[in-house]
């Protein structure tokens, strides 16, 4: 008896453990599944993916983050868990893919939409071989054809303009053979299929390998219109030509021509500044200064570019307080920059976002910031910071014009081109069927440490102050004092000196040699004299 | 402005002003000497004093026979000029071999005089004041104990001295006899004709300023006694008493057809010995008459002790900051900043340097050819280097006699056996 009630009372509290146990781990699986935010879009991609892979999501949510896309991001394992939280889901590239992945993939397109709350599901899968299984897994082997070749090329139309050509490698291909819409041409063994096509639930990018611009750009406009819910296109979104990365020691005679270019031509332009912080009132930068000025009363906006990073690891204070600095000394020139330019790996590291956030309009250039370590993310945190994001344009051909209208660009033009190249860009710019835009008809706002500016209705308030736009030009002193001292004049001096070093040493070398050859010949003579 | 950038800014200024003294002093140099070269170096003279050849010897027996027969042969009137040699507290056989001489030169007027350890041995200024206190002449030959000069060398530097009044010394070239002994003898045989012969003609090309040598020279023996003989306490006793000479207001010529070949320290010990000894005299001349440069009625010496003063204070520092530089920026700790910076003005300063050189080497006989020039760009990342540290080795054992109150030593350089020059080549070539 006593027995058979001692076991009860150890079944009764194992059960009571087991069951604590459960309703714990339930609440950590729902806690987790908590964490990632409920997003716009969902990307998964290969468990153990290497470098190139991540590399290529990364720059995908890039581009989805200049669009305002909430993204979340991971391997297939991960990604899995969270697959209700989303209406859109990519599978980037997958070969194979986790035990339960494809019953759970398949479970979530046969879902339906959730009492207004979720949309019905949309699988957008971006390479072959998962699709394949997935189709094949799903009793749907029929509805495919597969090209057992692996190269095809790329026909691909933006807009009804000229079509764009290029070619695309793939382990092999494999094309849908019924479907509601279909774009673009990859030409495989002589037989055409999609870039792009979309039956039921499920679109199919057979092309992803995006280290070719042409595919970079036509898989943005077709992410981009998969994601919209309305028939035809997305929003348009403007483009702006950026004259990129000036530096005050530059000739500003340079840039005057072609900030001249623009304002004959009413053209809307922005100039990026490189920062400046000591010697802010130097000529050089006075005169520069007034170009930006004449620029910035001429419909040109004035952005600047961060601080060329050089830490490791970076201080966002630091980074910060070089900003502040440079912009005050830009600020009383009269010279009002409106956004901040970045590297494209900024919005990857918490540091740099926490530094973006001070801005509200972000221009993301092609460059990456080498000195920042990389940090492990699994979905697009600035997006919560709603930046108004201008990102460089994607280079189809050499003219850099943008031929995406789905986010807004910056079309570069560099100040060591000539000027009849910057003219050829700005033309191809103006005929492009993606419109130009002012920077000035747009809000913007940036706070610093002594410094909050914004700009709203025409009005650029800095410090509480509205500041005056128009153009006055500069008085300058006849002779300007540096304030150097010895040493400083010194290190100015040796560039000059090393000039006129090298006449002088040249000079004393011929004459060296004139008296080498003078004395040799002397002695030469006097020796045969002597004997 | 980085404290790395001030250095080389520093560098830069010291090594180029100081290149362009070099370079000034050479053209001048090889203007003198170029003019000299088309006279003997003879003059008339009426009557040739008596001329005392004083020879101090501290254990030199190896060398003196050699030493002793280039003396006696002198062209110079036989009756008008003894040789004294200061046998001063020699251990070896010294005095046997002067005694052999002697015996073997009856007709030459040689006098020895053998001091032990309580009157000798104190340096070679005690051993020339013994030497001057028995000495006959009126004008006085100083020749150090390896020394072989050259028949006509007394009697050009004595023809020089009595043609002007003004003159208080005159002094010789010398040569490295001993120059293909070893590869430090073959950078001390490029130095000595261009940092000390062609410096010495131009420095008195442009200023009529010389520094008596050590040896191979000529000095009236009225000032010597005016001076109160040499200056016991300095090392450097040749350049202390051409300091002196000049505050008397007399001056020094140097007369390039007066040679002399001496043997130079063939290895780097003895070598680094013999340099250190040389800083820590120059370092006690140039603090003793550093007053002197900013004294008016000091006359043109002030611009030696400026000199002086740029060697080893200016270019020492420069060189020490130039190496200091050229390590931190190979280690990747630092690099200077300066607009126009760049390696240029270091290799256009090497080219400087090679050429200053070859402009001296191509006035000497059998001197000017591809080893030497060579050598001379070898000598720049070497021989340079190693002045630096026998700088800092000099200034450091100043610093700690001055502080420890410590006695004046004089360290004799040690003397080779030497075999003749085809000797030498054809040894290298077994």
């Amino acid at each position: 008896m006593n027995c058979s009630m001692m076991y009860k009372k150890i079944l009764f509290c194992i059960v009571g453990f087991l069951l604590i146990s459960f309703a714990s781990l339930g609440k950590t699986v729902s806690s987790l599944a908590e964490e990632v935010p409920k997003g716009d879009i969902l990307i998964i991609y290969q468990d153990n993916a290497d470098d190139n892979t991540k590399a290529a999501v990364e720059d995908l949510v890039k581009l989805l983050t200049f669009q305002s896309f909430k993204i979340s991001y991971g391997p297939a394992s991960w990604g899995m868990e969270y697959l209700d939280g989303f209406s859109y889901v990519i599978c980037y590239d997958l070969e194979q893919s986790p035990p339960g992945f494809t019953s759970r993939l398949s479970r979530y397109e046969a879902r339906s939409a959730i009492d207004g709350k979720m949309e019905s599901p949309h699988i957008l899968f971006i390479g072959n071989q998962y699709f394949k299984t997935y189709l094949d897994s799903t009793n749907r082997s029929d509805q495919y054809e597969l090209l057992n070749s692996t190269v095809g090329q790329l026909q691909y139309s933006f807009y009804g303009s000229e079509s764009k050509h290029g070619l695309v490698r793939e382990d092999y291909f494999i094309f849908l053979k019924n479907s509601s819409y279909q774009n673009g041409i990859v030409t495989v063994d002589h037989k055409n299929g999609y870039f792009c096509a979309k039956d039921g639930r499920l679109t199919h990018i057979p092309v992803a390998d995006r280290s070719s611009q042409l595919v970079r750009a036509a898989m943005t406009r077709e992410v981009s219109k998969w994601k919209w819910p309305y028939n035809g296109n997305p929003h348009i979104f403007a483009q702006y030509i950026l004259i990129d990365k000036v530096y005050p020691y530059e000739d500003p005679e340079k840039l005057l021509q072609a900030v001249k270019l623009m304002i004959e031509r009413k053209i809307p332009f922005v100039i990026s500044v490189m920062p400046m912080y000591v010697n802010g009132d130097y000529p050089s930068m006075t005169h520069f200064c007034e170009v930006l000025r004449f620029a910035q009363a001429g419909g040109g906006a004035v952005i600047i570019n961060a601080p060329i990073d050089q830490m490791n690891p970076l201080d966002k204070e630091v980074m910060l307080d070089y900003l502040a600095r440079a912009m005050t000394i830009y600020n009383k020139q009269g010279v009002y920059p409106l956004a901040l330019e970045v590297p494209q790996n900024w919005m990857f590291h918490k540091d740099t976002i926490e530094i973006m956030s001070h801005f509200k309009t972000i221009f993301s250039s092609d460059e990456v910031d080498s000195y920042l370590s990389k940090e492990d993310m699994d979905h697009n945190e600035v997006y919560k910071d709603g930046h108004q994001w201008v990102g460089a344009s994607i280079p189809v051909d050499d003219t850099n014009v943008s031929y995406l209208s789905v986010y807004s660009t910056a079309v570069p033009i560099g100040l060591d081109e000539d000027i009849e190249e910057i003219q050829r860009k700005v033309e191809v710019c103006q005929s492009s069927f993606v419109p130009l835009k002012s920077l000035w008809d747009v809000e913007h706002s940036y706070w610093l440490d002594k410094q909050l500016m914004t700009y709203k209705n025409g009005d650029l308030i800095l410090n509480e102050k509205k500041m005056d736009l128009s153009f006055t030009p500069t008085v300058y002193p006849e002779q300007y004092n540096y304030r150097r001292n010895m040493l400083q004049r010194f290190s100015r001096d040796l560039t000059t000196q090393s000039r006129r070093l090298v006449i002088a040493v040249g000079l004393t070398s011929i004459l060296f040699v004139f008296l080498i050859f003078w004395a040799r010949l002397k002695n030469r003579k006097n020796y045969f004299f002597h004997d | 402005m980085s404290f790395i950038d001030i250095l080389a800014i520093y560098s830069i200024f010291a090594i180029w002003g100081l290149l362009f003294i070099n370079i000034l002093l050479s053209i001048g140099g090889y203007i003198y000497i170029m003019r000299m070269y088309r006279t003997d170096g003879h003059h008339t003279v009426l009557e040739y004093p008596i001329v005392t050849v004083m020879v101090p010897a501290h254990n030199e027996s190896i060398v003196l026979k050699k030493t002793m027969e280039a003396l006696i042969k002198f062209d110079y009137p036989k009756d008008r000029y003894e040789i004294i040699v200061v046998n001063d507290n020699s251990t070896d056989d010294s005095a046997q071999v002067l005694k052999t001489i002697q015996h073997n030169n009856p007709s030459a007027k040689i006098i020895v005089i053998n001091t032990d350890r309580v009157v000798g041995g104190k340096g070679k200024s005690n051993a020339l004041n013994i030497a001057l206190s028995v000495a006959s002449g009126s004008v006085i030959a100083i020749y150090d104990a390896d020394n072989t000069p050259e028949k006509q060398a007394l009697k050009i530097l004595v023809e020089n001295l009595m043609s002007d009044d003004k003159l208080g010394a005159v002094i010789g070239k010398f040569r490295t006899r001993n120059k293909y002994a070893s590869l430090l003898t073959r950078f001390v045989n490029i130095e000595t004709l261009a940092y000390q012969c062609m410096n010495q003609a131009g420095r008195f090309f442009f200023f009529k300023l010389c520094t008596i040598p050590g040896t191979n020279y000529v000095i009236r023996r009225e000032l010597i006694d005016q001076m109160g003989g040499w200056d016991v306490n300095a090392l450097a006793e040749d350049t202390e008493i051409s300091f002196r000479l000049y505050r008397m207001g007399y001056y020094i010529k140097f007369i390039p057809q007066a040679v002399t070949w001496e043997q130079e320290p063939q290895k780097l010990k003895q070598w680094f010995k013999q340099r250190t000894r040389w800083v820590k005299g120059n370092l006690y001349v140039l603090k003793s008459n550093f007053k002197y440069a900013f004294d008016p009625h000091a006359g043109i010496m002030r611009l030696d002790v400026i000199y002086y003063a740029l060697v080893y204070l200016l270019m020492f520092s420069s060189l020490i900051f130039s190496d200091i530089i050229f390590v931190i920026g190979i280690l990747g700790l630092g690099h200077v900043t300066l607009g126009g910076f760049s390696s240029l003005l270091w290799e256009m300063a090497i080219l400087l340097f090679v050429l200053n050189v070859a402009i001296t080497l191509s006035v000497e006989r059998n001197e000017f050819n591809i080893n030497n020039i060579l050598l001379t760009f070898v000598m720049l990342f070497t021989y340079a280097k190693m002045w630096v540290l026998v700088v800092a080795n000099g200034m450091i054992q100043g610093i700690r006699d001055a502080l420890y109150q410590k006695e004046v030593v004089w360290d004799k350089t040690e003397r080779f056996e030497e075999m003749t020059e085809k000797a030498v080549k054809n040894t290298k070539q077994v």
